[in-house]
């Protein structure tokens, strides 16, 4: 295809054209074809080839006669160097890549802005991908303070004609670049210190520098492979990764070009993004970029004589002041703004389904909706929400849960309490403090490892500004439109039929055992209810052997800090499953995820208490139907809303190619089931493993579903059809009946919002006077008597699961047994010894209470709104010192100070704080003891002037310690220690986790993020492992 | 059949299965609170108008311990105490359960005495006085069952007519003031409230109410003294005088809280006037049934099977002569709401000088009952009245060594009570015929048999008349039952 045939009517323009040829071979027959359709025809073409080792050389020879032919490693700016001089010299050199193909006109339209804008010495065309060439490339780059490469683009942005401006920008590339040959020579061309990558940045950069303009030119328009940066070839012209060479020329161009003093800002600022770009690298495992990062920075700085002698040739030709640069620089901002646009591109093109159904071929059911048909770019974001099915479903179960918890919803504040939620804390940093804390004020207080969900919940809030309400109200009030939104992003993995996708989420969001567990205030059902369908779709991405199971293991840890039961019904399926494919990487996979919520949890289970529980178990729960276990049923909700949903599960067994899956899904559900009645038959909450049971039962019924029209149209209508028909119907109605009966009940019982302090302000003053003091509150329940220990600051989340030991809780019982039976006991006097200043009953339905301790000698009643409230007459106080009488008194295990003590020996009260406590105490007879009015434990530690002084228990159950005859200053703490170091511990598992479990970057084979379309690929091997 | 329609039949018949399997072995269910129960480890009693007035009033007090049904090892101190001192209480002579002390208190006047007991002593400690008077609105004998300090208490009885003084005493044994509010019904319906109200009562005192404060001028009272702070031990004296001649003194017993069914147990046979006092403190009318259980029987008198009892009014019923010849047990059922009850004794005798006594509604006794003191010589008897209501009765009446006192024991004896029988033991046939002496007895129900209510009468003849008073026997709680209690955090959140 000789040129001078093929452009008879193409006018020479006195232009040089380089062609620079490197391993091209693939691009080149293209890239010479375009040069040869140019309608203006250079003056003189030079293709230099840098020791290709392909056919790239022939290639050129057969288009063109002189090839000259460079040793290889010569980079883009030598080979143009080289090839200039074996022509004459022309008015304008045209830069030209042989993976590059300008469109026919791009030298004309160049070269007509530069006659009519003679400023413009260096002029690019618009650049297009090479392989879809609606994709914009680039138009025009600049660099940022940090030196990333910034095109102002969106990835893969569409060119519909929107940057179609002529624009003055700092650097163009030079594929297709157009330069003014005296100014070429003026700045001495491109560097030959940049053989690949940010010589185009370098060379505009000295253009603007030298005062002359830089334009892109959206007329002209070019092809491009960026096949270097892609990392479609590799790059001969330097050693090393083409990413870090990259990067080591950024720090180059960027260090080169800061004029003078700018020196001394440019450089801090590159090492401090140096350093976060590193930290961020390791985080997400890019060990290799990390390095190249270090050793960019490094390598020009280690070569300062280069960096000088460089930095020297650019002062030369700068004619202009910095400021002339300074606007074509990109700005920190537009980095972010274009991160968020990236990210807000995923989002809303991330929950349309990927075409990846689990069964069978999902276009011949797919019929019904094509309402989400996008154009990728354009349209209203909001319009385009608005017709995506998840979000209208999202919307509507968003509506339903609105007017179901009506009574719960907070306009005028309050906490949410009630059921198993205590109040939690307003701020999180409340709520980390007493997940970090080695004590806590539970009772008569206790030493136990705090629930992991209020690490969890503390994690949420803050994220959430803080505002541990706006977490709360998110994970329970919310959490039914959230996991309706999950299950339906989700159920695209098995079905693409978007109304079975509908029904399914609607139906899973809408489980009694969501509703029940809102209305219950269970954080652990309401997270799992959100968690769950995320986790099956990771373990099913994980079975298919396309997942490391750390971050599915984190992922199972955050929701069994919540719901620990899911930690072994979770892992052990997932073992079960890998062990069945007989894959080893997968059994490790799996054992990975057994094994992180170890590490992520560490601390608290090594505490067995309640291991099985979420927050705010102390109470065994209520027995259930086995009838109610199987319809997925813990307690409230309409009963038979589920019916429909398990005959279309049991439906899905039927489906003859897909039965293995089906069979899964069930052994799924019957694990559930069978941990459901184990839970029950403990005295446990059954709900979690009937979620689990629920996931498998909703998979079968998906099963079942899909494609069921095609296939019952193969036969002719019978008994099957109606059937069908029938249990679609049934399980259809099932959310619609649950939502119906969800909003008729209310979601407030026993959850509530209550605002109302229970106690009197003259005792709510009293108990915030001296803290540490306690009141004790009783109300009737069932035949017997609920109590509870509470300080000043209230009965906070957490405390029904940090309980005080066994043996604790058994005196306390006793004495509160004691304090409400008239036996002339001394259990108020054993109240005092609590710090307890108060006893306090509730007036609705506590008469039978009121006159039992209107009997005890030891009360006196203080007040009888709607609280009675009763004052202990021995004093109280958190930390007492006793008289020799009285310490005999303690340390023999008396309950309490008799009536005779109190007269001649009271003890005597001791400032204290809310933990720890410094006071003074004067010299005095042996056999003082001071007691602290917390249960005796080995953390407890008193010292006078630095001396600890030797503990004891005082009273059967508080700690005490013997004070030395001499007195003086008595500081008691708790050590915190060992607690500091689990958290220590745990931390350090988490960060280790987090970098295992972190998104690893895309698969990287040059610069450019190589979009994996095996991300998105369908879980069908699992499919056909079941075939 | 296919592979798949045979899973399907296996997973439906495992899920059927499961359910009925699991629901054929019901979860265990929660073990149920057990019905504890404990010994009373801590008790008082106050005896609250001590009066002195050298041979002509004295006033004894008698302490005594029962033994416990489970004979507990232990320690226990028993300490009596004057309301009004500041020192150190004096220990009573009684180391062990089963021992009954006498002639307290015989120092003290116009003072009440607090007895505390602890530890083993404290189950079955019991406590009495009686007063004795020679002349003057003393005169006759008063008997009073000290009663542990409470928060509410309620008589039935007693009169605010011209000669009679009713008089409420009430003693706070605690360091802080009391607070009571007194709430009066007559036969004519409630008395004004208001002056009864916020009468207070300062720390370790006693305070007198009269009563002809909130219902002059009238019979057949009932009285509920409502302690709205603190804790108070009551008692309501009545007293007679018609100008100089005496005319009787008691102290009306306190009465069980108001019930639909009131026992009052050993209306004494003899002349004289038994007169049932039924008061309605309700809101609604009811009628009452009376039935009377007598050593012969049981029956409802003519006329007594419907008596309407208005609201807030008290019903005045003459039992004699239906008692002339047998004692007699009441009971009165009440078809409405709950009511409270008691009876009027009143001989029958020669000259102007009079004697009354009051019998109170009890309950069954709870265990073994004390009568701490009896005095038995030649003008002196004292009864004892059991009766059984549902079934047959066997109670040990056991004598309790005096501290303080030597001499043999006499032999103990076995009671047969009937089942609807009412039966009166004289405890002078403890003593050898013709002995006097003094006697205490523990009379404690056997195991197995039916409730038995139980009161004892003392008559002695004076030269004046009789002097008599009566005593129904409860027995001190030696063990109570304690609340299932379970700790809930959530309760100390919500109102």
């Amino acid at each position: 295809m000789p040129p001078r045939s093929r452009a008879p009517r193409a006018r020479t323009a006195d232009v040089t054209a380089v062609l620079v040829a490197s391993d091209g071979a693939e691009w080149l027959p293209d890239a010479l074809a375009a040069l040869a359709a140019s309608t203006v025809r250079p003056s003189a073409v030079v293709c230099v080839d840098t020791g290709s080792v392909d056919r790239s050389p022939e290639l050129m020879r057969a288009a063109h006669v002189e090839v000259l032919i460079l040793p290889r490693g010569s980079g883009f700016g030598a080979a143009v160097h080289a090839a200039l001089q074996t022509v004459p010299r022309a008015s304008w050199i045209w830069l030209l890549h042989d993976d590059a193909a300008p469109e026919p006109d791009a030298l004309e339209a160049l070269l007509r802005y530069a006659s009519d804008s003679p400023s413009a010495a260096l002029l690019g065309p618009k650049v297009r991908d090479w392989d879809d060439p609606r994709v914009l490339v680039e138009v025009g780059v600049t660099t940022d303070a940090a030196g990333h490469r910034e095109t102002g683009l969106d990835r893969r942005e569409y060119d519909q004609g929107q940057h179609d401006g002529i624009r003055d920008v700092l650097a163009v590339g030079t594929a297709g670049a157009l330069i003014r040959r005296d100014v070429w020579d003026d700045i001495g061309g491109l560097d030959p210190q940049l053989p690949v990558f940010r010589d185009d940045l370098d060379l505009g950069w000295r253009v603007t520098a030298a005062g002359h303009r830089v334009v892109v030119v959206p007329t002209a328009a070019i092809r491009h492979a960026r096949a270097a940066t892609t990392g479609r070839r590799a790059v001969a012209a330097a050693s090393g990764r083409p990413a870090g060479i990259d990067r080591r020329n950024a720090v180059f161009v960027l260090l080169a070009h800061a004029a003078g003093p700018r020196l001394l800002l440019t450089l801090p600022r590159l090492g401090v993004a140096c350093l976060l770009r590193v930290l961020g690298f390791l985080l997400t495992r890019q060990i290799l970029a990390a390095r190249d990062e270090v050793a960019a920075l490094l390598s020009v700085l280690g070569r300062p004589a280069r960096l000088a002698h460089a930095r020297r040739a650019r002062a030369r030709t700068r004619t202009t002041s910095p400021g002339v640069v300074k606007p074509l620089l990109a700005k920190r901002s537009s980095r972010v703004r274009a991160k968020f646009g990236a990210l807000a591109d995923w989002m809303s093109g991330g929950s349309a389904p990927g075409s990846s159904p689990l069964l069978g071929d999902p276009g011949s059911d797919g019929d019904l909706d094509d309402l989400t048909e996008l154009t990728p770019a354009g349209g209203g974001l909001v319009k385009r929400l608005l017709l995506e099915p998840g979000v209208v479903l999202t919307l509507s179960l968003a509506l339903v849960a609105l007017f179901a918890e009506r009574a719960v919803l907070s306009l005028r504040g309050g906490t949410l309490l009630g059921g198993r939620l205590l109040p939690v804390p307003s701020g999180a940093r409340d709520l980390w403090g007493s997940y970090l804390a080695a004590w806590h004020p539970s009772a008569v207080g206790s030493s136990a490892a705090a629930h992991p969900c209020v690490a969890a919940l503390a994690v949420l809030s803050t994220l959430l500004v803080g505002k541990t309400w706006l977490a709360l109200d998110t994970l329970l009030l919310a959490g039914i439109p959230i996991a309706g939104a999950v299950a339906y992003v989700v159920s695209g993995r098995l079905t693409a039929h978007r109304v079975l996708r509908v029904w399914a989420a609607a139906t899973w969001a809408l489980l009694p055992v969501a509703t029940g567990s809102v209305a219950d205030g269970r954080l652990d059902g309401a997270v799992v209810q959100i968690a769950l369908p995320a986790l099956v779709a990771g373990s099913v991405t994980l079975l298919n052997g396309r997942r490391n199971g750390w971050s599915l293991g984190l992922g199972l840890a955050i929701a069994a800090a919540f719901a620990p039961l899911l930690w072994p019904l979770v892992a052990g399926l997932l073992l079960a499953g890998a062990l069945v494919t007989l894959s080893l990487r997968r059994i490790a996979a799996a054992t990975i995820v057994a094994l992180v919520p170890a590490l992520v949890l560490f601390p608290w289970w090594t505490h067995p208490a309640g291991l099985l529980d979420g927050p705010g178990r102390l109470l065994p729960e209520a027995p259930h139907d086995a009838l109610q276990l199987l319809l997925l049923n813990p307690g409230t909700g309409a009963v038979w809303v589920t019916a429909g949903l398990l005959l279309a599960a049991l439906g899905g067994l039927l489906r003859r190619d897909a039965h293995r899956c089906a069979l899964a899904m069930w052994a799924v559900a019957l694990t559930g089931f069978a941990a459901a009645v184990a839970m029950e038959r403990r005295g446990h909450w059954p709900g979690i493993a009937l979620q689990v049971a629920a996931s498998g039962v909703l998979g079968a019924a998906l099963v079942g579903a899909n494609q069921l029209r095609t296939r019952l149209g193969q036969t002719s209508f019978g008994w099957r059809q109606l059937t069908a028909a029938l249990i679609a119907l049934a399980a259809a109605a099932g959310p619609v009946a649950e939502a119906t009966s969800w909003v008729n009940r209310g979601a407030d019982h026993p959850l509530e919002r209550d605002m109302s302090p229970l106690l009197p302000a003259f005792a709510r003053a009293e108990l915030a006077a001296s803290p540490g003091l306690r009141v004790l509150v009783v109300r009737p329940r069932g035949n017997g008597v609920a109590y509870e220990l509470a300080t000043a600051a209230g009965v906070r989340f957490g405390a029904a699961d940090t309980s005080p030991t066994a043996q604790q809780l058994r005196r306390l019982d006793a004495v509160v047994a004691d304090v409400l039976t008239a036996r002339g006991s001394d259990a108020a006097e054993a109240l005092a010894t609590r710090a307890v200043r108060y006893v306090a009953v509730p007036a609705k339905g506590g008469k039978a209470l009121a006159a039992a301790l209107d009997v005890q000698a030891g009360l006196s009643r203080r007040a009888s709104g709607e609280v009675l409230l009763w004052r202990v007459v021995a004093p109280a106080a958190r930390l007492t010192q006793l008289s020799p009488p009285a310490a005999a008194a303690a340390l023999r295990g008396d309950r309490g100070p008799s009536p005779e003590l109190l007269r001649t020996d009271p003890p005597m009260p001791l400032p204290a704080g809310r933990e720890a406590a410094r006071t003074s105490v004067p010299r005095g007879r042996p056999g003082r003891l001071l007691v602290l009015a917390e249960a005796a434990s080995s953390g407890w530690q008193a010292t006078v002037g630095g001396t600890a002084l030797p503990k004891r228990t005082a009273w059967g159950w508080a700690q005490g310690f013997v004070l030395p005859t001499s007195g003086g200053s008595v500081h008691i703490r708790y050590d915190q220690g060992p607690r500091h170091r689990a958290l220590l511990a745990q931390g350090l598992a988490i960060a280790l986790v987090l970098i295992l479990a972190a998104p690893a970057a895309r698969r990287r084979r040059g610069l450019e993020v190589v979009d994996d379309e095996s991300e998105a690929a369908p879980v069908r091997e699992l499919q056909g492992a079941g075939r | 059949m296919s592979r798949p329609s045979l899973s399907l039949l296996a997973v439906a018949a495992l899920l059927v299965g499961g359910v009925v399997g699991v629901n054929a072995q019901p979860r265990s269910a929660p073990a149920p609170a057990l019905a504890r129960s404990a010994d009373v480890i801590g008790a008082s009693a106050i005896c609250p108008d001590l009066r002195q007035d050298g041979d002509l009033l004295r006033t004894r007090v008698s302490a005594g311990v029962a033994v416990a049904a489970q004979a507990g090892q232990g320690t226990g101190s028993l300490l009596a105490q004057p309301l009004s001192a500041t020192g150190a209480p004096a220990k009573l002579p009684i180391d062990a359960p089963g021992h009954v002390a006498v002639d307290l208190g015989s120092t003290l006047t116009g003072d009440a005495l607090e007895v505390t007991a602890r530890g083993h002593l404290a189950a079955g400690l019991e406590l009495e006085q009686v007063s004795r008077g020679q002349g003057g609105s003393s005169r006759g004998l008063a008997g009073l069952r000290c009663e542990a300090p409470k928060t509410d208490a309620w008589f039935v009885g007693g009169s605010t007519r011209v000669g009679d003084s009713l008089t409420l005493v009430m003693a706070n044994p605690d360091d802080t003031p009391a607070l009571v509010d007194v709430v009066a019904w007559t036969s004519d319906g409630p008395a004004d409230p208001r002056p009864g109200r916020g009468i207070t009562i300062a720390g370790r005192s006693r305070a007198a109410f009269a009563l002809d404060q909130i219902a002059p001028d009238k019979e057949w009272l009932a009285v509920h003294v409502v302690v709205q702070r603190g804790r108070v031990a009551a008692a309501l004296r009545h007293a007679r005088l018609d100008g100089h001649v005496p005319k009787g003194v008691e102290w009306v017993p306190q009465a069980q809280p108001p019930a639909t069914t009131v026992v009052v147990p050993g209306l004494p046979q003899g002349p004289g006037r038994r007169i049932l006092t039924v008061t309605n403190p309700g809101l609604d009318p009811t009628i009452v049934s009376v039935q009377l259980t007598t050593p012969d029987g049981q029956f409802v008198p003519t006329g007594m099977d419907a008596l309407a009892v208005p609201a807030g009014t008290t019903l005045a019923t003459e039992l004699a002569p239906l008692t002339d010849k047998s004692a007699a047990t009441v009971k009165i059922i009440s078809e409405g709401g709950p009511v409270i009850a008691g009876a009027f004794v009143y001989d029958l005798q020669e000259g102007p000088v009079r004697e009354i006594a009051y019998a109170g509604s009890a309950l069954p006794l709870s265990g073994p009952a004390l009568v701490t003191d009896v005095v038995i010589n030649r003008p002196t008897e004292s009864t004892l009245f059991l009766t059984a209501l549902a079934g047959p009765a066997t109670v040990d009446v056991v004598p309790v060594p005096i501290v303080g006192l030597d001499g043999a024991l006499p032999a103990a004896k076995r009671v047969v009570v009937p089942a609807g029988r009412t039966t009166a033991v004289r405890l002078s046939t403890f003593l050898p015929p013709g002995a006097s002496g003094r006697l205490a007895v523990e009379v404690s129900p056997q195991p197995g048999s039916a409730p038995v209510y139980a009161a004892r009468y003392l008559r002695e003849r004076g030269s004046t008349g009789p002097l008599t008073t009566m005593l129904v026997l409860q027995g001190a709680a030696q063990r109570v039952p304690l609340p299932a209690v379970v700790r809930d955090p959530l309760v100390a959140v919500t109102r």
